[in-house]
C-alpha cells in the first residue's frame, strides 16, 4: 500500500507538472528554458509529444534506468539539443 | 550547454523515408535448445525502498538500488541473512555539487571503487570507498571527475580508476566510441563504426537511434555495447588507446524513419527492441527488453510490458554459453559478480504489490 500511494502521489504530481509545463511552453512559444528542460527530466515520466512540437517524439515510461528517451530539441536560436529522459524510451507504439 | 548546429537540416527531412536495414528473423533461436536453465525464484525479504527500484548494482553484499522519483538518485542495502537491508540513501537529486539529476552507478572492484556518473549533463563523476556502504553518503571523502561536459557523449563508463573514461559518441558515424581523461576538453574517437543503414541519414539521428549501454568486464579492458532499440550488441578491448578484437553477438541495426525536423528518429515499433546488458568477470548478460509488438510475438512466452523470462548467457569470446529461463516474468534483473544468482522485481500473483526475488543459477553440466 505504502509502495501505491508513492506511486500515486507522484503520478499526480507529475501530472500537474507536465500541465505546467505545457502551459509555459506554448506561452513562450519554442524558446525552452533550462529551468523546464531540468523539470521534465527530474519527473522521469511520459511526455506528452506536444510538449516538443519540432521533435513530436514521444516517450514511455519503463522503469528500468538503462532506458532513456534521446531526442533533440529546436531550440529559438536555430541550435540543435539532445535531450535525455531517463527510465523511458522512445515510443515506438506512437503513432502521429 | 554547448549546442550544435545543423543548418538546413530541414530541407532535407522529406528526403528519408526510412533508415534501418530489414531485420534479422524473429524466430526462436535453436542455439539455446539444449543450452537452457530453468530458475525457480523466491521473494527476497526487503525493507520497502527496495521496491520503489528502477534497477540495481550489486557487489558482493552490497547493492545499489536506482530511485526513480524520490529525493535521493539511490537507496544502497547489504544482505543480511538472505534479506535485503536499508543502510542510506545516496547522492541528492539536484544541481548542488555533489547532486545530479540523473546518475550511472558503476562498481570497479580493480580499486574497491563506487563511480557515480552524472548521466543527464555529463559534467562529473564521483569515486567512493565502496568498501563501508555507512560511509557512502560522506561527500568529503567522495574523489570528483571532471568530464569533458558534450552532450553529444553517452552510456559513459570508467576505463580506470583514477580518470580515464569511455563513451557513446553519438554523433559521428565513423567513431561510435571516444576515450577521454578527467579534465580533458576533447575526446579521443575509437574506430568503431555505426552500423551501416541507408545512406543520406544524418549521423546524428543514426547516433540517437543507436543509442545503449556501455559495460566494461571487471578486472579487464573489454567492454560490451548493446544498442536499446534493437538487436545490436558489439563486444571490443582496448589496447594502447585503440580499439581492437571488434566482434558482434547481434548485428541487426534500428529500423527508423525521421521525424519532422528531419533529424530526430522515429524508431520503428517492427523490429525487436534491444537487450538490458550486463558484464561480469566470466559472462556477457543479454536480457530483451520487449517493449513492442514484436517483441511479445516473437517470444515462447508473452510477457507484460518490459519484462522478459528470458537471459541469454555469452562468455567474452562470444560463445553462448546459457539461456537463463525464469519461472515468471521480470524486470530489471541482475545477476551477482559471481554469476551464481539473479535478483529482479516481479509482480507476485499472489500480492498486489510488487515484490523483488533472487534465483539461483545451476551449471548446464
Amino acid at each position: 500500500m505504502k509502495t501505491k500511494s508513492v506511486f500515486l502521489l507522484a503520478a499526480a504530481t507529475a501530472t500537474s507538472s507536465l500541465a505546467y509545463i505545457n502551459y509555459s511552453f506554448a506561452q513562450t512559444q519554442g524558446s525552452v528554458s533550462d529551468l523546464t528542460l531540468a523539470n521534465i527530466e527530474a519527473l522521469n515520466f511520459s511526455i506528452d509529444p506536444e510538449l516538443i512540437p519540432s521533435a513530436g517524439i514521444p516517450c514511455k515510461h519503463t522503469g528500468n534506468q538503462e532506458d532513456c528517451c534521446t531526442y533533440y530539441i529546436h531550440t529559438s536560436d536555430g541550435t540543435v539539443i539532445p535531450q535525455h529522459d531517463f527510465f523511458c524510451i522512445n515510443d515506438p507504439d506512437y503513432r502521429p | 550547454m554547448k549546442n550544435f548546429l545543423y543548418p538546413g537540416m530541414l530541407v532535407v527531412t522529406v528526403l528519408f523515408s526510412r533508415c534501418g536495414n530489414i531485420p534479422e528473423s524473429a524466430g526462436t533461436d535453436s542455439l539455446w535448445d539444449d543450452r537452457t536453465v530453468e530458475v525457480a525464484t523466491s521473494t527476497v525479504p526487503c525493507d520497502d525502498e527496495a521496491l520503489l527500484t528502477g534497477g540495481m548494482e550489486i557487489s558482493g553484499d552490497r547493492f545499489v538500488m536506482y530511485n526513480i522519483s524520490q529525493p535521493d538518485l539511490f537507496g544502497c542495502f547489504r544482505l543480511r541473512n538472505d534479506s535485503l537491508v536499508f543502510v542510506a540513501p545516496l547522492q541528492k537529486r539536484g544541481n548542488g555539487p555533489y547532486e545530479a539529476l540523473m546518475s550511472q552507478a558503476v562498481f570497479m572492484p580493480e580499486c574497491d571503487g563506487l563511480f557515480l556518473i552524472d548521466r543527464q549533463t555529463g559534467r562529473k563523476a564521483f569515486r567512493i570507498d565502496s568498501a563501508d556502504p555507512e560511509k557512502w553518503s560522506d561527500v568529503k571523502s567522495w574523489r570528483a571527475f571532471e568530464l569533458p561536459n558534450k552532450p553529444n557523449l553517452m552510456s559513459i563508463v570508467p576505463t580506470d580508476c583514477s580518470g580515464g573514461f569511455i563513451a557513446q559518441l553519438l554523433d559521428d558515424r565513423r567513431h561510435m566510441f571516444c576515450t577521454f581523461r578527467s579534465g580533458d576538453s576533447t575526446v579521443a574517437p575509437l574506430s568503431i563504426p555505426y552500423p551501416e543503414v541507408s545512406e543520406g541519414c544524418p549521423d546524428i539521428s543514426l547516433g540517437i537511434a543507436c543509442r545503449g549501454t556501455l559495460q566494461k568486464r571487471p578486472g579487464s579492458q573489454e567492454y560490451v555495447f548493446s544498442a536499446q532499440n534493437s538487436r545490436y550488441v558489439v563486444v571490443f578491448s582496448l589496447k594502447e588507446g585503440q580499439a581492437a578484437d571488434i566482434r558482434l553477438l547481434y548485428d541487426t541495426p534500428p529500423q527508423f524513419t525521421l521525424a519532422s525536423d528531419g533529424i530526430n528518429p522515429r524508431i520503428s515499433g517492427e523490429t525487436l527492441s534491444g537487450f538490458y546488458v550486463q558484464a561480469t568477470r566470466k559472462y556477457i548478460y543479454l536480457t530483451p527488453r520487449n517493449h513492442r509488438d514484436a517483441d511479445t510475438k516473437a517470444l515462447e512466452r508473452s510477457p507484460a510490458f518490459g519484462t522478459a523470462y528470458e537471459t541469454f548467457v555469452f562468455d567474452w569470446e562470444g560463445n553462448p554459453v546459457r539461456k537463463i529461463l525464469a519461472d515468471k516474468p521480470l524486470q530489471t534483473v541482475a545477476f551477482t559478480d559471481d554469476d551464481r544468482f539473479l535478483y529482479a522485481k516481479t509482480a507476485d500473483p499472489q500480492q498486489s504489490d510488487e515484490c523483488l526475488v533472487r534465483g539461483r543459477i545451476l551449471p548446464t553440466e
